[in-house]
């Protein structure tokens, strides 16, 4: 798995590429975890380029969004983890495990960083 | 097509999971699946190495994981092999599947996509060799008809559980498999709130031109539908394979 981070205003995006398995997920529960320890919680995750992922790395996805909605600046104003470019595999896996209605999904990154 | 049985041996640990993941699908692409089907047999490896080197090894107990991959004529076979702990799936609990965010937890996912992966999953302990098997096979070969879908149901049917099966049940439909075959094997309790669900289900998808099947009933399961004559109303197979196989056939 390959982890690339930008931190914009609002927004951080985390690029992650590859394979996101029990052997991967630490590097992106850590970096995860690093934001939330910035007092950030926007993210995006953008799944372009991620080719395989199995149920640890669902874990991730779940707890990252759970602990990012607990930070609240308002009823309004809450914290998110929202997904730009999910790929069909990755798509299939989350219809499977009924993760598709779970998190906001958006065809592009600029869409997904301007939804916050 | 056949290549005989692969076998790889690597330590119970993290760092050898990729290489067991790109083994199964390798093995599977050079026994004559397609993409797709190797990556579903690569996943089902993947979860159940996973199993092994988190759950049955720890820190104080260290061990291998032998991996034999075959495809047997029309099925594809994994076997998995440890020394650790041994594993009881009945411990495991049935998926969250419909719960929202909030409070969805994320435990069981594993197995549960193990058993949509593969057609078979089980786990059994060799006391003479004092090694714990899992044993996984999937229908390959003769293409599965497009509108068939297995739907492995664990737990109890009861009323409490009932919403979340139709839900899954009627996504299952909607998404296009409108011959269901609910694989029972997980199930340890029906109650009749749970057979009036299924009652509905499977009028509902008559209603569509499909059907819906059970198959691998436990004992305690069975017996609820013989004392009700339920028997007569659902088309029961012993095995998901057998129920598969059914279905393959009646197509042209």
């Amino acid at each position: 798995m390959d982890i690339t981070h930008k931190a914009y205003n609002r927004v951080d995006v985390i690029d992650v590429k590859g394979r996101l398995a029990a052997d991967t997920k630490d590097e992106l529960s850590s970096k995860i975890e690093e934001i939330f320890d910035a007092g950030r919680h926007r993210i995006v995750l953008d799944l372009k380029e991620l080719e395989y992922i199995s149920s640890p790395g669902l874990r991730v996805l779940i707890e990252a969004r759970k602990r990012a909605r607990e930070w609240k600046l308002s009823d309004l104003e809450r914290g998110d983890v929202r997904i730009a470019n999910l790929p069909p595999r990755i798509r299939e896996v989350f219809d499977l495990t009924g993760f598709t209605p779970l998190f906001q999904v958006y065809d592009d990154l600029v869409e997904a960083v301007a939804s916050f | 097509m056949s290549t005989g049985p692969a076998e790889l041996k690597l330590p119970g640990v993290l760092e050898s999971l990729s290489e067991l993941c790109a083994f199964a699908y390798q093995t599977a692409l050079d026994n004559g699946l397609n993409e797709h089907t190797a990556w579903e047999i690569e996943l089902a490896v993947d979860e159940a190495a996973t199993n092994i080197i988190q759950h049955a090894y720890s820190e104080a107990q260290h061990g291998d994981v032998r991996l034999v991959c075959q495809r047997v004529g029309n099925q594809f076979i994994i076997q998995l092999y440890d020394r650790g702990v041994p594993f009881d799936p009945d411990t495991v609990p049935p998926p969250d599947l419909v719960s929202s965010i909030d409070t969805r937890e994320a435990g069981g996912l594993g197995l549960y996509l193990m058993g949509r992966m593969m057609d078979d999953v089980r786990f059994s302990f060799n006391p003479d060799t004092g090694e714990n098997e899992l044993r996984m096979s999937k229908h390959v070969g003769t293409r599965l008809p497009e509108d068939v879908r297995v739907v492995p149901v664990q737990g109890r049917i009861d009323a409490t559980a009932a919403p979340a099966l139709a839900t899954i049940v009627r996504e299952t439909a909607d998404a296009g498999g409108r011959r269901i075959i609910l694989d029972l094997s997980g199930v340890t309790f029906l109650s009749s709130s749970g057979l009036r669900i299924l009652l509905m289900l499977a009028r509902e998808l008559k209603a569509s031109n499909g059907e819906l099947r059970l198959c691998a009933l436990q004992p305690a399961v069975a017996e609820v539908f013989a004392l009700t004559g339920f028997t007569q109303i659902f088309t029961i197979h012993r095995t998901r394979e057998e129920a598969l196989a059914a279905l393959t056939s009646t197509t042209e």
